[in-house]
């Protein structure tokens, strides 16, 4: 029961604590629907079949709303919270650490899954966009798409020392992470060799596929080897986060 | 007295460096027991190695008769901490910030009360970013009597903060003692170890290097008064030395002297008289635990 209520009160704590921080604010809900009104009516051509290129667009951009704080806000939270000792006093106290792991987590999921319903209510609403897929199966895509960039980038509070030098990994990895994964450009207009070389090895790439496969509704059985990668991803990043956790 | 603290040869050694290097005291109920040293001195160590929050390299320590490693879940129901620089985050509001850890409790006072207690009942709805150092430091201490602990642990709690602001500090860890809870007060701050700890332990480098109450202390070393002037022509100091009771040293015009007792500041004062001495910025103070370390380990405490 108290864990529960441990759970819940950081939860909450950190819902608050997102909330006044008008950047991040910026990020998740306003920058995706403004891109995405810019790719739909300034970058794509004309005579280009806005009914296919928005069906294409929205889910690539949930990505970007799921990488930019995995990659962002919540190394940078977790760093700051050890630098400043915050952690160190939660440990000082009776807390579970499953309770401050999950409201911390909880927290950005909710979030998370605020932006990308925003995005998708402006997509459809707007743009005209559809979800040919199953929304189930859709919804579950997301979480593992979620679980799995969360945990991978916890190597950056692993090996940062300070606020700067998270900043600097994390800006460092940002911007090849987001052209070459097919968030802001499509993969199949990279040049091939970036697409075989570099995007391959990025892991935001299949979260890409697999929301784009099951937003435009492709079976499943054509997502395994996508379904396979992030999971691996997923547990890659638990057990480098695992092992190299600090408190302080 | 009941114990509340039991430590025994506790060392703590980061590869070749030992922090802490076999320490043993104990600490009653409800006194005021000060851990005092320079920087550096393995202060903070010894009282995370308490807290739970280090693993000992050896020895053994019960508090409240758990043991912090094994025990710790138990142990931090019942102490409460605020540590040596440390910090919220920006944006929580005092009042949230103590809501927060009492959800960490299965009792816990109202955030009110803690606010009053603390003098921050303005600032429920303050962000911590915008208190000022003397009041982050009180909600601290809020935070750390959030579950109403049997004891409670104070890491250089007055460090940076200015002299009224200290001074209020001094009268809440007062107030807190007369609660009836047992309080560990870490400083390297002399003055405030005398004023408030009922006993203290001095450390340096890693070893108690005196324990007792700061009275006994003081009287230990049988300073007496400690006197001190300037003066232009140095020659008087040979009069003084013959002065019964009366210890000199000298660096180029100040003198320092430390006298038995108040009657031979008073033939200090007729010798300077009589030579008709210049002397000016003349100084009586009494001994203090600066003194005391001073005496102890042959150097100065203030770096």
């Amino acid at each position: 029961m108290i864990l529960l209520r441990q759970f819940m009160k950081l939860t909450s704590a950190e819902l608050r604590l997102f909330g006044r921080e008008p950047l991040a604010l910026f990020f998740t809900f306003i920058f995706p629907v403004f891109f995405l009104f810019l790719t739909m009516e300034v970058f794509v051509p004309a005579e280009a079949p806005k009914e296919i290129v928005i069906n294409q667009v929205t889910p690539s951009l949930m990505v970007l709303i799921i990488a930019t704080p995995a990659i962002f806000g919540v190394p940078m939270s977790i760093v700051s919270y050890r630098q400043i000792k915050f952690l160190k006093r939660l440990r000082g106290s009776p807390v579970r650490p499953l309770a401050i792991l999950g409201g911390f987590g909880l927290a950005n999921f909710i979030v998370t899954l605020l932006g990308i319903a925003l995005l998708a209510l402006v997509a459809v609403l707007v743009h005209g966009a559809v979800l040919a897929g199953s929304p189930i199966s859709f919804l579950g895509g997301f979480v593992l798409a979620f679980l799995s960039l969360a945990a991978i980038f916890l190597f950056i509070p692993a090996v940062a020392r300070s606020e700067r030098a998270a900043m600097a990994i994390s800006q460092i990895i940002y911007f090849p992470v987001m052209l070459f994964s097919g968030v802001l450009v499509p993969l199949d207009q990279l040049p091939d060799w970036i697409a075989r070389y570099i995007s391959a090895f990025i892991p935001v790439t299949y979260a890409v596929e697999l929301l784009q496969g099951l937003w435009l509704g492709a079976p499943l059985a054509d997502l395994t080897w996508e379904v396979l990668i992030l999971l691996s991803v997923l547990l890659l990043g638990v057990v480098i986060a695992a092992r190299t956790f600090r408190w302080e | 007295m009941k114990t509340a603290i039991t430590v025994e040869d506790l060392a703590k050694t980061y590869g070749s460096l030992r922090a802490v290097d076999g320490v043993s005291f104990e600490v009653y109920e409800h006194e005021i027991f000060g851990i005092v040293g320079p920087n550096g001195a393995g202060k903070t160590t010894t009282v995370e190695c308490l807290e739970g929050l280090r693993v000992p390299s050896a020895g053994s320590i019960r508090v409240l008769g758990l043991d912090p490693q094994s025990a710790g879940y138990q142990l931090r129901q019942l102490i409460g901490i605020q540590l040596q620089e440390g910090k919220f985050p920006d944006r929580i509001k005092a009042r949230e910030a103590l809501e927060l850890f009492a959800s960490f409790y299965p009792r816990s006072l109202p955030a009110g009360l803690l606010l009053e207690q603390v003098g921050l009942q303005d600032k429920a709805n303050a962000y911590y970013d915008s208190l000022s150092g003397g009041q982050k430091q009180r909600l601290a201490i809020a935070l750390a009597l959030v579950h109403d602990p049997q004891m409670v642990f104070f890491d250089e709690l007055t460090t940076g903060l200015d002299p009224q602001a200290r001074r209020a500090m001094w009268g809440l860890v007062g107030s807190i003692r007369q609660a009836g809870k047992t309080v560990i007060l870490v400083t390297h701050f002399m003055e405030e170890a005398e004023r408030l700890c009922d006993r203290v332990a001095i450390i340096d480098q890693g070893k108690i290097v005196a324990l007792d109450t700061p009275a006994n202390l003081i009287r230990s070393i049988d300073a007496g008064l400690r006197v001190s002037f300037t003066v232009d022509d140095p020659g008087i100091a040979a009069r003084l030395e013959k002065i019964a009771g009366c210890r000199l040293s000298r660096s180029n015009g100040q003198i320092t002297s430390q006298c038995a007792d108040y009657r031979v500041v008073g033939e200090v004062i007729r010798v300077l008289g009589e030579n008709g001495c210049d002397f000016r910025d003349f100084t009586v103070s009494k001994t203090t635990l600066d003194d005391v370390f001073l005496a102890i380990t042959g150097k100065e405490m203030r770096e």
